[in-house]
């Protein structure tokens, strides 16, 4: 099973018109995504002039938790401790990882790092989701 | 008593307070400064309290709570929120181990039940103002905890939402 970054504009396509890529309805790739992307695209359809009723956006909350193709990754105290903090080799705190936290990049970008990259023993932060979110984040 | 829920602001006034070193005996307290008015102090410290001393008898007070977010926030804008009063190894210290009174809570996807809850624009002063689902996660974080909750706050628009009045302190 392969995983891929779900981007804000996948979750936007998802939450506005309940449509995903075809590499992940059809089951063979595992779309990954930031809580703060999610988030965002849920309270951003409330500003719509034509938002989607909170039932149709709770359905879409559902078909995400129970249908397995994307997975939303939150952040806790366990990942903010081992992603926002640069560490040593004997894993001494050296300074803040300016990579997930930098004042002139948007908040939603912190929180999709540091939701997203975990420890070396995830099975899911492969390195086509790593490419793929720095890909997104060099986008203009 | 309720737990307390912090916005960014009030949290890194918590911090900056917490680490200066402000003790009374062996238990910190924190003083009325800045953000952090008499009531917030009163609240705060009657957590800590009740956390620190032996008076098992006293009835629970609840815990301190940040947002995970919030902690992102003050991690963005370190040296200017800090303002020098603690070290990057001392905020790493307290997201790694908090105080037995502190909890910070998990951004997740379930905290949109919450969310959706809050208007997504608020009057203030005679104008309408959006309320941006990084101020509204605080909101949230209250909500979604099992037990009664209070909210210190700062921003104008949270204060501003009509059915958490009472929870504004």
């Amino acid at each position: 099973m392969d995983t891929t970054f779900f981007s804000p504009s996948d979750v936007k396509a998802f939450i506005e018109n309940n449509s995903v890529r075809d590499e992940i309805t059809s089951g063979s790739t595992i779309g990954i995504c930031s809580v703060g992307d999610a988030l965002h695209a849920l309270e951003d359809n409330k500003k719509r002039l034509n938002p989607l009723s909170i039932d149709q956006l709770e359905d879409r909350i559902e078909q995400i938790s129970e249908c397995s193709i994307v997975c939303i990754s939150n952040l806790d105290r366990e990942k903010l401790f081992a992603n926002l903090f640069d560490k040593d080799e004997n894993d001494i705190v050296t300074g803040i990882c300016q990579d997930s936290a930098r004042s002139h990049v948007h908040p939603r970008r912190s929180i999709r790092i540091l939701s997203l990259r975990i420890c070396n023993h995830s099975t899911w932060w492969t390195e086509r989701v790593e490419e793929e979110m720095d890909q997104y984040h060099q986008e203009p | 008593m309720p737990d307390l829920v912090l916005d960014t602001n009030i949290l890194s006034e918590l911090l900056s307070q917490y680490f200066v070193g402000n003790r009374r005996g062996s238990f910190f307290k924190v003083d009325v400064n800045g953000s952090i008015n008499q009531e917030k102090a009163r609240v705060i410290n009657n957590i800590i309290l009740w956390h620190e001393s032996d008076d098992i008898d006293a009835e629970y007070p609840g815990l301190i709570i940040a947002s995970s977010f919030g902690f992102v926030e003050i991690g963005r804008k370190f040296e200017e929120i800090s303002h020098g009063d603690y070290s990057i190894e001392q905020f790493a210290a307290f997201i790694e181990q908090p105080p037995q009174w502190f909890f910070i809570a998990t951004v997740e996807l379930n905290l949109f039940h919450y969310l959706k809850n809050i208007p997504p624009y608020v009057e203030v002063s005679g104008r309408q103002k959006p309320v941006e689902w990084a101020d509204a996660i605080h909101v949230a974080t209250g909500m979604s905890r099992d037990s009664n909750w209070l909210l210190a706050a700062t921003d104008e628009r949270i204060k501003a939402i009509p059915f958490i009045a009472d929870k504004i302190i």
